[in-house]
This record gives structure tokens, sequence and C-alpha cells, in this order.
């Protein structure tokens, strides 16, 4: 798989675990969308988003990262590497 | 009493070992169907249990439940059961549910003044599997860990480094620490839950009084209508007693109180015979009915299958497992139940027993019913079929005391070979005419309820 078709396959996951967490409609939730002033998410959001990412992902994601991010851009950059270290790791 | 506020069920739901829902655990009852199974094979590996049988749940269907990926990962099992009973009560009473939140899954009741809608739920202990859960990946997730790391740091060829691995494998947890397990783990968590799903911002009870919390919130319920609290509420009890290692199982087993002899499983449980030897545990269930105040459910046109009448409770001060050996309080709680509804004893046609198979408890509470009753009264125990849900024991036996009533029929008391007293126990499933019924539930601890239903005449 090349890298490209990595990333396109992480970010297609992480914004269908965003539009079933925040109940939208597909197609909604797209890479450059602001986490709060676009889908309206607050903190709790914000930990229910990660609890399901750690399920979709397992358990590198770790929920204290949620804090620092404002777009899903950051969110898909940020389990792309947890993802990329842990299959490098093992 | 004229101008009193009258109490009906309009609606029943059950999701236990003997059915996943209201109509399959009737049809089972009537025709003496319940589940027995063997408990987990590994929890032996964890200890040596007296005990090796119990009633296992169905499969619970999430996706007909309309859990949404939240729910599935943010709800104690318990509460889940809990809104399966809840929306089946509600559909069964003719209440529509319309979607009001997306985001949070809920719904509104058109019809139903939010305001004058509330939740009763008894439950013994709560959310305890999302508590064991996560206590279990706490205390293990790290030590786990670095068993395998030093098995692996071990020549293979030791046998040592086999034996660590198989340590390792045996602590089992889950894969994560849940960020929300408080609100899975709290007793209220289910009527939290309820509340939430159909927006009821009346009362919001939960009755932690083991196996009378059913009883107690249904009771409860029935007072919050009556003085004019609420118009409508739902009511019942929740439970779910499994967790990865028995130890809740092994709870009670190390107590001495569940099922003896397992030699046979479709016999082992049997209240009120002279070789009971325990109860059977059950996995779990959820019984939950919809109360209304009479005037407004015949007024929307609701069937009502029964109307509740009377509810008392007291106290033994006794002793922590085990009913009082005179019964008096029992007693006194029964009469009182009964004189709420404004009946004496010998109006009382079916008593669904408690009856949990014990030796001390079935000996006590036939006596008691003897005293107060006579041998006129018919008797039997839905735990025979259920097995013993501790917390949502009280609601099922509300939910089979309303069909009882509504359809003059009740189920036998299975198992039931040479009675431990000479009353009249159903002995085979059929019809029964009957206008008054009670139920009653005692716990650990010593509390003791009752509840009255009348058969609903227009």
């Amino acid at each position: 798989m090349s890298d490209a078709e990595f990333h396109r396959g992480i970010e297609s996951r992480v914004l269908t675990v965003v539009e079933e967490v925040l109940s939208l409609d597909a197609g909604t939730a797209r890479r450059d969308s602001s986490i709060q002033d676009d889908l309206g998410a607050d903190s709790l959001d914000m930990l229910s988003l990660f609890t399901a990412l750690q399920e979709e992902f397992g358990g590198s994601v770790d929920l204290d990262e949620a804090e620092g991010m404002s777009t899903l851009e950051d969110v898909i950059a940020y389990i792309s590497t947890r993802v990329k270290t842990a299959a490098d790791a093992g | 009493m004229p101008g009193e506020r009258r109490v009906v069920i309009t609606g029943t739901g059950v999701f236990c070992p003997n059915g996943s829902d209201v109509d399959e655990f009737w049809s089972n009852c009537l025709a003496g169907c319940g589940r027995v199974g063997r408990i987990p094979e590994h929890w032996l590996d964890h200890a040596d249990l007296r005990s090796t049988l119990w009633a296992p749940l169905p499969e619970l269907d999430l996706d007909g439940l309309g859990a949404n990926r939240n729910e599935r990962s943010q709800r104690d099992p318990v509460s889940l059961i809990g809104e399966c009973a809840a929306r089946q009560a509600l559909a069964q009473a003719g209440h529509d549910l319309v979607l009001r939140d997306r985001r949070a899954n809920a719904f509104g009741i058109p019809g139903v003044e939010a305001e004058r809608a509330g939740i009763f739920v008894g439950t013994g202990i709560g959310g305890a599997h999302s508590f064991l859960g996560n206590f279990s990946h706490h205390l293990l997730g790290r030590a786990k860990r670095e068993i395998e790391d030093l098995a692996g740091r071990l020549p293979p060829t030791m046998k040592e480094a086999d034996e660590l691995r198989m340590t390792g494998r045996r602590l089992v947890h889950p894969e994560r620490f849940n960020a929300f397990a408080v609100s899975m783990l709290m007793p209220n968590a289910t009527a939290a839950h309820l509340g939430q799903k159909f927006t009821f911002h009346g009362a919001n009870v939960t009755t932690t009084v083991a196996c009378a919390a059913g009883t107690v919130a249904i009771g409860q319920a029935f007072r919050a209508i009556q003085c004019g609290e609420l118009d409508l509420a739902l009511a019942g009890g929740c439970e779910y007693l499994r967790d990865d290692y028995g130890a809740i199982f092994r709870g009670f087993d190390i107590a001495r109180t569940l099922v003896q002899d397992c030699s046979d499983p479709a016999t082992a449980n049997r209240p009120f015979d002279v070789q009971r030897s325990g109860f059977l545990l059950a996995e779990g269930g959820a019984g939950i009915l919809c109360l209304e105040e009479r005037g407004m459910a015949l007024r929307r046109g609701a069937t009502i299958l029964a109307e509740v009448t009377g509810f008392a409770q007291t106290f033994d001060a006794h002793n922590m497992m085990s009913i009082a050996p005179d019964g008096r309080q029992v007693e006194r709680m029964v009469r009182a139940a009964v004189a709420d509804a404004g009946i004496t004893p010998e109006r009382v046609d079916y008593l669904n027993a408690h009856g949990t198979g014990t030796r001390i408890n079935d000996a006590i509470e036939s006596e008691v019913i003897a005293r107060v009753f006579g041998p006129r009264v018919k008797v039997n125990s839905t735990k025979a079929l259920t097995g013993h849900s501790i917390g949502a024991s009280g609601a099922l036996e509300a939910v089979v005391c309303a069909h009882s009533l509504a359809e003059q029929r009740t189920h036998a008391c299975v198992n039931l070979q040479e009675p431990v007293a000479d009353l009249a126990f159903v002995r085979s499933s059929g019809a029964l005419e009957m206008d008054h019924a009670l139920s009653q539930s005692f716990a650990f601890g010593g509390h003791n309820a009752a509840l009255v239903f009348r058969r609903h005449q227009a």
C-alpha cells in the first residue's frame, strides 16, 4: 500500500467515526472541518470521539491528545502517525 | 375513594433469560419453559465454585434497539437491557416515539407532558459489570504486559516461559479503561439513561434495595401517580450480573445461597419443593411497566392490563443475609399492602411469591402465606422460570401479575414435586379466575415489599 493510499484509508475511517459519534449526515465531516465551530462538538463530544477512535484504531490512541486539536485534519494526522508507529513497531 | 387518582398498567416490557421480549417471556412462562445453562467454564480457573448453573440471558439485538455508536461503548449492559424493556412497555401501551434530538438519540412521546412523566428503576448492583471490567484493566493492564515481556525475555525452551504466558492469558481485561466508566457504573445510570432517552423531566428515581428493588420502584411510581405528582411512569427493575471472572456469581456462591445440586439442570431450580437446594442466579434481567393515571389512559383509549391498588414495605432489622425466622415484618407488610388496596386478605386470589428456592426463604414465606391468606390463595414462583435476577425480579413478577389478571390465567410453579407446605400451589398452567393479586419481594439487608393488583374492569 502506498503512503497516499494509507492516508486516504485513515482519513475515510476517521471521518466515518466522526459522523457516527456526532450523528452527522454522511459527507458532512470534511478534512478541513473545525471540530468546534463547524461540527459543534464540545469537550465531552471530543472524549466520545477519542473513545470511538480508540475502538477503531486500538489502544495506542491517547485520550489526552484530544485537548489540543481544533480541526479534523489535526485528528487525521495524529491517528495516521499513531497507526504508522504501531505498525512499524510490530 | 371518590376523587382518588387510580393507577393502571398499560404496557409491559421484558428482557430476561426466558424471553427477549414480553410476548416470548409470557408464552414461555405459560408453557413452563425456563432457561438454565452451565456457567462459563473459565470461571472455574479462578475459584472452586460449589454451584455451576445459572440462567443465561439471550443476546441483546443492539441494531434492533437502535443503539448508536456512543451508546454501545458508553452504556453498561444493564442500561441497554433496561431500554429494551422500556421500549416494549411504551409500545404495548400505545405510545409512539418521536425523535427529538438526533445526536443524543433521544425521543419524546406525543400527548405526554414530559414534566409529569417519571422513571423509577430498581437495581441491586447497578453497573457493577462496568466497575469490575474497568477495575480489572486498572489492576492487570500493566502487570499483564510485564508478564508477557518477561516471558519473551526467557529462553523459548524454558518451561517457565510457557507457564508465564499461560498466566498472562488468564488475566482477562477490556482493551481500554473506559473514559465513561463513572457514568456506566453508577447505580442510577439506567434510570438516567431512560430519562434522557424518552426526555422525561419528572422524578427520576433509583431504588437499591437488592431483591426488593423492582417491587419498591413500582410502589414508589404508584404513589407518585396516585398523589398527583406524575401522570405517567416507567417503573421496574434491571440487573446485569455477569463479569469476566465470575466474581459476582462467586459472591452469591460462597454465601451458600445458590443451587447446590447441579446434577440435573432441568430440575435444579425448584422453589417450594422439599428437595430445593438454593436459588438459580440469572445472568440478569429487565422488567419495565408503563403506569398511568387511569383517566388519562382511558381518554386516550389505551388497553389496560391491570390496576395497581396497594403497596407497602417493612424492614426486618434482623440479619443482612437472612429473613427473620418469625416472618413478623413480612406479615405486617402484606397485611399493610392489602389494607392499602382497600381489601382483606381473603379477597386475594393469586399470590406471586418471592419463592427463591433457598431452604430458609421458602419455609418462612410459606408459613406467612398460610397465616395471612390460608390455604385458598393460589401461589406460584416466577423465579422457577427466570432464575433470580435480584433487582429485576420483583418487576418481572409484577409483569406476570399484570398478564395473569388481564388473561385470567397464570403459570405453574415448575419443578414442584413435593411441596414444602400445604398451600394451593399452581401445579399446571391454565385458567384461573382472579380479581386481586399480590406480589411480594424480600431482600438481603432485610427489606420487604409487596404490591397489590386488581383486575381492570371498565
